[in-house]
């Protein structure tokens, strides 16, 4: 009974999350001494974070050949309220816009560039659904029914083993055998039949 | 003929209808399996690679954004070849113009967080918390929804880090769609949800508080101790992610007060602690404690404390008018969560 209200207040979500494009799973440790590092980077399906005109002392870009394209503020305290101690490091998930695979996410501080990341990392074309790829960013490397961590819910001719049930419109049912009670109620309607018909022209 | 052969033939007719009917069910099950397979089997055919009319050669981009040459047709392929300016990569490799993030409502993510998700405790607690948000705001249970993934437990100061991304995957896998983006207003940033991870681990309280988040953040921990149970804690918490600061403490005030009108332009949205309204003085807590249990809710008088003053209970706790207002605004004048 609980997963069914889950599944309707997921499907009544669904209808609410509007507005949705394909974006850029960003996850950056900041490190109290102005350092940055990527822990990851993913295409995925979610909403953009808008860009903050505020500047800040940290700050992400996304350039092309040069040309900043996007660019937002972090806020980065090492504060954590009603905790006694001060966090170590401060990691942040952002959803970036996801233009293609070319050119890069740059981390600033005080207007330093303290770490960077190259899209082209997003697909290589090896033939292996490597760290950073998905079907997304990726669909030569990884096909559509090897398991990446985010759902295409497309028909698209393969089913994605990344999509809850139902999701996925190519994920049909799969042939399933009858249960074993039709069969014993199937061969017992048989007997009574020739029984009946024994009885009928036999025993007269 | 006699009872004896009648039920020798009952049986023998049993046991003859229960044979028939399991070989018919077990080639019925042999069939499909076949079937099953083949069908797999097809799912894996090789894809046969030619190059394009136009003549470019198989997996190059063409002329015209995002077209890519797939096995001799042109197809939208976006996060290969790119979209024009301005213009974003869609799922089905189509480029479109960028969307404006819609005013959403407001949906809070309850994560368990070493709990099984469907742990009668974990669950108990996702009823208190809801309970506390229903008397606040009118909230209804569409507003929540309970994660069904467990976020393994782990250093209380550092575990907030990978609610967003644990949530993310597992609500792109129900329904396709990710959480919403993140708007701004003045440099504040505004998120359409929040993440409140449940801890089952009981922590070191003089390390780690109750609960913890960070101001503006979308993310909030509520850890296993006893206290951590109290649906005033999550409230206390919440109003951080909403720009209102602690109030046990005049100096913690006096400090988070700095950094928010460093980081954010503003300062916190509630008034500091003084000996006029809160049972707090000019202190600072020399302690990993609370100072004081601070500001009245309304008046001393009152017998009620606000929200935002230390996690103790005695006394009672509620939200004041002032806290109440930021509430208001915050969920009613950006979310539409009004009555």
């Amino acid at each position: 009974m609980r997963r069914i209200i889950v599944l309707l207040a997921l499907i009544l979500l669904s209808t609410i999350v509007v507005a949705q494009d394909t974006a850029l799973l960003v996850d950056i440790t900041f490190l109290p001494d102005g350092s940055a590092r990527f822990d990851d980077v993913q295409a995925t399906f979610a909403g953009i974070d808008h860009e903050s005109g505020k500047p800040l002392a940290d700050g992400i870009k996304m350039e092309v050949d040069g040309t900043t394209y996007y660019q937002t503020y972090v806020p980065v305290t090492f504060v954590l309220m009603d905790a006694r101690e001060r966090m170590p490091e401060m990691g942040v998930t952002r959803r970036l816009p996801y233009f293609g695979n070319r050119g890069g996410i740059i981390i600033t501080h005080d207007d330093k560039t303290v770490a960077s990341f190259d899209l082209a990392q997003l697909c290589n074309n090896d033939g292996r659904c490597d760290r950073f790829e998905n079907g997304i960013s990726c669909p030569a490397d990884c096909e559509i029914r090897v398991a990446d961590k985010v759902c295409l819910p497309i028909q698209d001719g393969g089913c994605d083993p990344d999509c809850g049930q139902g999701l996925d419109p190519d994920c049909g049912k799969r042939a399933e055998p009858a249960p074993l009670s039709l069969y014993l109620f199937g061969v017992m309607m048989v007997l009574v039949a020739l029984y009946w018909l024994y009885y009928l022209f036999w025993r007269r | 003929m006699r009872r004896g052969q009648i039920t020798l033939f009952i049986i023998l007719g049993l046991v003859f209808v229960i044979i028939v009917s399991l070989t018919l069910y077990l080639i019925d099950v042999q069939q499909r399996e076949q079937e099953n397979a083949a069908l797999s089997a097809l799912d894996r055919a090789p894809i046969l690679k030619d190059d394009c009319e136009d003549g470019t050669k198989n997996g190059q981009c063409g002329k015209d954004r995002p077209l890519q040459c797939r096995n001799g047709v042109m197809k939208p392929m976006c996060s290969d070849c790119g979209c024009p300016t301005n213009e974003l990569c869609n799922v089905d490799g189509t480029c479109k113009g960028r969307a404006e993030q819609a005013k959403s409502n407001f949906t809070f993510y309850i994560l368990p967080v070493g709990y099984a998700p469907d742990d009668r405790e974990f669950l108990l607690r996702a009823e208190v918390l809801k309970a506390g948000m229903f008397a606040t705001m009118p909230f209804t249970d569409e507003n929540f929804v309970i994660v069904e993934n467990t976020y393994p437990d782990g250093d209380c100061l550092t575990i907030t880090r990978g609610f967003d991304r644990h949530v993310q995957e597992w609500l792109q896998k129900q329904t396709g769609h990710g959480l919403s983006g993140v708007r701004f207003e003045d440099g504040i940033p505004l998120y359409s949800y929040r993440i409140i991870g449940i801890s089952e681990q009981p922590q070191d309280e003089a390390r780690c508080g109750c609960a913890h988040s960070l101001m503006y953040s979308p993310n909030v921990f509520v850890g296993g101790s006893s206290c951590g149970f109290s649906p005033h804690v999550v409230l206390h918490e919440l109003g951080h992610t909403i720009g209102l600061c602690d109030e046990y403490d005049t100096c913690v005030y006096d400090e988070t007060n700095k950094y928010m009108s460093q980081g954010f332009g503003h300062p916190c949205l509630n008034g500091k602690p003084t000996a006029d309204n809160s049972d707090c003085t000019d202190i600072c807590c020399s302690k990993d404690a609370a100072c004081c249990d601070g500001r009245f809710a309304d008046k001393k008088t009152d017998g009620f404390f606000n929200i935002m003053g230390s996690g103790d209970v005695p006394p009672s706790r509620r939200l004041n008018s002032q806290t109440q207002a930021v509430f208001w605004v915050y969920f009613c004048g950006k979310f539409g969560v009004c009555p």
